[in-house]
């Protein structure tokens, strides 16, 4: 019932031991880190293989709207073993071809993933505040250039600590208005605030969200610090970072704003969810046209991660249930194909010092196969038939349909972007495998055993599996998909509260007082909001206090 | 219109001069204290919207009736004000350790925009 | 022109939060009372319902410590704390990573200024007295304001004044370890509540009577933990942002 504790409690408690072994990575530290890890990875697999799902799990034994509780279903376990895989794999790349390994590394990619799994699971908006804080400060100290200038990390830490600063003060007003910090309580209460702590909470908190989700105006620190941070930390950065605040926003977008339907239009004109709808369809077609521009190769993934979280918030603020399963599903094809191509970057980078990706002509003639798993991550990306992206795609024009003129403008701007965007991707791939032309400058310097070493095809070959399976078999992803849908729309009565109150009833019966916890339940329903009067003075007894309110 | 208001009109101020700080220069100390006075800002804001007219400090020195409210503020932004410093203080290490790295690398704290890093889209 | 429009921005953002947050019906609900939550907590009335009395002295309480604060940091809302514990160990981590993390060819160090006499003879007294004060103010954070942040806070500061006294630095590798077990042990004190509590945090043991010294015995564990990974870890940050070479010598090869 506990063992989601671990995806938390057990990297925490390795980052804090490692540095203990020395202040340089060794041979131990390395297994330690990258073995829990891999056995978390294969925890959440036996997870999904014996479902119990929707499991809650408290925390410190106290129930929900009180207490943390972390929700976990299938979908988040998903999410997590994807982000350890991740993590995994980007540790293991930083050993083989990083050029230094302090231990700091490894503490720091453990506590990211610690910090990943806990925004994933948890219920409480502060909570996921703090995790979500915990993964920029690692971003952070991963993306900081050993050397060259740091001006993209600053900017980077400049646009994270305002973001974070909004969405505090976001955090405040609301919870000043509602009383309560539980996502699915905020989300019945918000109903009944004034206008003004709706708008301001909810503009500063989605702010917040849209920064980390590197959404046009507010992209600019991201082309910069993915070009600065080696491919590793790139990959954790397009795959774990953004992924992560996007499935978060889409959480609170879910929870709380109730997918924007209870936010009054603005200015009578459009909604809520259609300047976020705008926004993301903004962000969609500039990435993907800046793409078209870029002569940087990690400048050039970083803009494609940005048009890609553009769709991904585009789906978001549609809000409908195909928009929603579109939603996952872009989540895991856009971490695994931008996984595999950040894989090749940072292979052709480490022989070849250089991440212009015109300079690097030729390169396929001597590992064939390099060129290959680029054109499985575009592939991945862009969206091919049988192909994750596709299924991803296919859902989200499915979802966008049924919206109007609004969709099926959305649905023009993505095939637009998906054409400069396998154009962007194409061409890089193209020059890798070029063999005729002017000799590259190149020649000769790479050294054939590229491709032919163990580590290489362990981890490119992985990424693969995960591809073809999610490609060619999605109905395991997308029944786990349904279901997250499902049980986060339950409108009305939260299905996921009422679990959780129900799930700890059961579980801590001798706690006493079980039907005392349900009738102090149904108070909060009837309750106009969270406050309880100092005027009131004397209220008789709790019960009435609580059922009568203000 | 009450002594509350005006405080927590001083706390938004400081969120504002925070603000103010962040756009009208480009040295990065200047940056690292602007954010400091946001959050600052926030922090005195939070604590604030815990407390209303005649509210006591919360912890318990005498005895109460547990069966009305307790006369105390609302103590949960006074704990999650504490989470918020000392978060605020991790981002600012590391923030400092990136000034001396720009330092290194520039010989100056004056983050300029050059244009050899200029993105696309800026 | 620009820095007036630099000043009008955060103005117009300020006064329109403020004016949206005061006046109305939203300004009517401003302070006017605690959440639901708080007085939940105050009253310490989560789990079960609370005994007639709730005073110095109550027996049986969900939770005995007497700081509302405290109890909400460290037992109700104690995993927002193990979170806020690793920011700060990664921020720490981090700057070191960033300073010192690949092989750099190191510059000159900075010159160390020699400390005054003044400096080198206070500075037992005010170490003993800031340890003093610090580890009260740790170990009396369930009855008091303060706890372990603060006090840790102190702990740091006394041990920064030995370190610029005495010109020696603390050794990276002891408060490595302080770091790392006492990290190490609030997850273990978590896992301890699996156990014994089912349930990860929770608070095991006889609570004790509110008010006494030797109430709420998880508490006082957990705030010497943080008291002493707070007092490593601040150490720890002094040391690395101290350390760094003069940025502006030239590099040697």
């Amino acid at each position: 019932m506990n063992t989601a504790v671990a995806f938390i409690a057990a990297p925490l408690a390795v980052a804090f031991l490692l540095p203990l072994l020395g202040s340089r990575s060794s041979w131990g530290s390395r297994a330690a880190a990258l073995l829990t890890l891999l056995a978390l990875a294969a925890v959440g697999l036996l997870m999904l293989l014996s479902p119990a799902f929707p499991q809650v799990v408290v925390i410190g034994g106290w129930r929900a709207p009180f207490g943390i509780s972390l929700y976990v279903d299938a979908l988040s376990v998903m999410l997590v073993v994807l982000f350890d895989l991740l993590a995994l794999f980007a540790l293991w790349f930083q050993h083989q071809h990083g050029q230094e390994k302090p231990v700091s590394f490894d503490v720091l990619v453990l506590v990211l993933s610690a910090a990943a799994a806990g925004a994933v699971f948890t219920q409480d908006l502060f909570n996921l505040f703090v995790f979500l804080e915990i993964t920029t400060v690692a971003a952070l100290a991963l993306s900081a250039p050993q050397t060259g200038s740091p001006r993209g990390v600053i900017r980077y830490w400049l646009f994270g600590s305002v973001a974070s600063a909004s969405m505090l003060l976001g955090i405040a007003i609301l919870y000043s208005g509602a009383g309560t910090l539980n996502l699915v309580e905020l989300g019945s209460r918000w109903g009944h605030l004034t206008p003004p702590v709706r708008w301001l909470s909810g503009v500063m908190i989605l702010l917040g969200f849209l920064v980390k989700m590197e959404i046009v105006p507010f992209h600019v620190w991201a082309p910069s610090t993915y070009r600065a941070a080696p491919s590793s930390v790139g990959l954790l950065l397009s795959g774990v970072v953004t992924g992560l605040a996007a499935f978060s926003a889409w959480k609170f977008f879910a929870l709380v704003l109730r997918g924007g339907a209870s936010l009054p239009p603005v200015s009578g004109v459009f909604s809520f969810s259609q300047a976020l709808f705008g926004l993301g369809a903004l962000t969609l077609i500039l990435g993907a046209l800046a793409m078209l521009a870029e002569k940087d190769a990690k400048k050039l993934l970083a803009f494609s991660t940005i048009s890609q979280m553009g769709l991904v918030l585009m789906a978001i603020a549609l809000g409908n249930p195909r928009a929603v399963r579109a939603v996952f599903f872009l989540l895991f094809a856009h971490a695994l194909g931008k996984g595999l191509l950040f894989f090749v970057t940072g292979l052709v980078v480490s022989r070849t010092h250089t991440s212009e990706w015109r300079s690097w002509r030729g390169l396929g003639a001597a590992s064939p196969s390099l060129v290959w798993f680029w054109f499985l991550g575009t592939a991945t990306i862009i969206g091919l038939p049988l192909f994750p992206g596709f299924w991803g795609k296919l859902t989200f024009i499915g979802g966008a349909l049924e919206m109007g003129l609004w969709g099926r403008v959305g649905v023009t701007l993505l095939i637009l972007a998906t054409v400069c965007e396998s154009v962007a991707l194409l061409r890089v791939g193209h020059a890798l495998w070029e063999r005729e032309g002017e000799p590259s400058p190149h020649e000769g310097k790479l050294p054939t055993r590229v491709s032919g070493r163990f580590s290489y095809w362990a981890g490119a070959l992985a990424f693969t599996a995960a591809i073809l399976w999610m490609g060619l078999w999605p109905a395991v992803f997308s029944r786990a998909f349904v279901t997250a849908q499902q049980a986060y729309a339950g409108d009305g009565a939260p299905s996921v509260v009422r679990t959780s109150t129900d799930a700890f009833a059961q579980r801590s019966g001798h706690h006493s007082r079980r039907d005392g916890h349900h009738s102090r339940r149904d108070g909060h329903h009837s309750r106009r909001d969270g406050r309880i009067s100092h005027r009131d003075g004397n209220v008789p007894s709790r019960h009435d206090n609580v059922s009568q309110g203000r | 219109m009450n002594v509350v208001h005006l405080v927590a009109i001083s706390a938004l101020s400081l969120f504002g001069i925070g603000l103010y700080g962040l756009w009208s220069g480009r040295n990065v100390l200047r940056w690292i204290l602007a954010v400091g006075l946001m959050e600052t800002g926030i922090n005195v804001f939070l604590v604030l919207t815990g407390w209303y007219p005649g509210a006591r400090v919360p912890i318990i020195t005498e005895s109460f009736s547990t069966s009305g409210p307790v006369p105390f503020l609302d103590p949960v932004p006074s704990a999650l004000v504490l989470t918020s410093i000392v978060i605020g203080l991790g981002t600012t290490t590391l923030a400092l350790a990136l000034a001396i790295l720009h330092a290194r690398s520039h010989g100056t704290l004056e983050c300029e925009a050059d244009p050899e890093t200029a993105e696309v889209l800026e | 022109m620009t820095r007036l429009l630099a000043a009008l921005v955060p103005l117009g953002i300020v006064g329109m939060i403020a004016f949206f947050l005061f006046t109305g019906e939203t300004g009517d609900r401003m302070f006017r009372g605690r959440s639901e939550l708080g007085d939940t907590f105050s009253r310490r009335a989560v789990r079960s319902d609370p005994p007639n009395r709730l005073g110095p002295g109550s027996r049986g309480l969900e939770n005995a410590a007497a700081n509302t604060v405290t109890a909400i940091v460290l037992d109700y809302r104690g995993f927002d704390t193990l979170g806020e514990v690793t920011v700060l160990f990664a921020a720490v981590a981090g700057a070191g990573l960033a300073l010192f993390g690949r092989r750099r060819r190191r510059g000159k160090a900075a010159p160390v200024t020699p400390s005054s006499l003044i400096l080198t003879a206070a500075a037992p007294w005010v170490f003993l007295f800031l340890f003093v004060v610090g580890f009260a103010i740790v170990l009396h954070g369930h009855l008091t304001p303060g706890g372990g942040f603060p006090g840790g806070a102190l702990l740091a500061a006394g041990l920064v004044l030995l370190m610029s006294a005495s010109g020696h630095e603390s050794s990276a590798r002891r408060l490595h370890l302080l770091e790392g077990l006492s990290g190490f042990a609030f997850v273990a004190v978590g896992v301890a509540g699996l156990v014994w509590r089912d349930s990860f945090l929770a608070h095991f043991g006889d609570a004790g009577a509110l008010g006494a010294f030797w109430s709420a015995p998880v508490t006082i564990l957990l705030y010497l933990i943080i008291g002493l990974k707070v007092s490593a870890e601040l150490t720890n940050a002094v040391r690395t942002l101290a350390n760094v070479e003069d940025p502006t010598t030239e590099e040697v090869p």
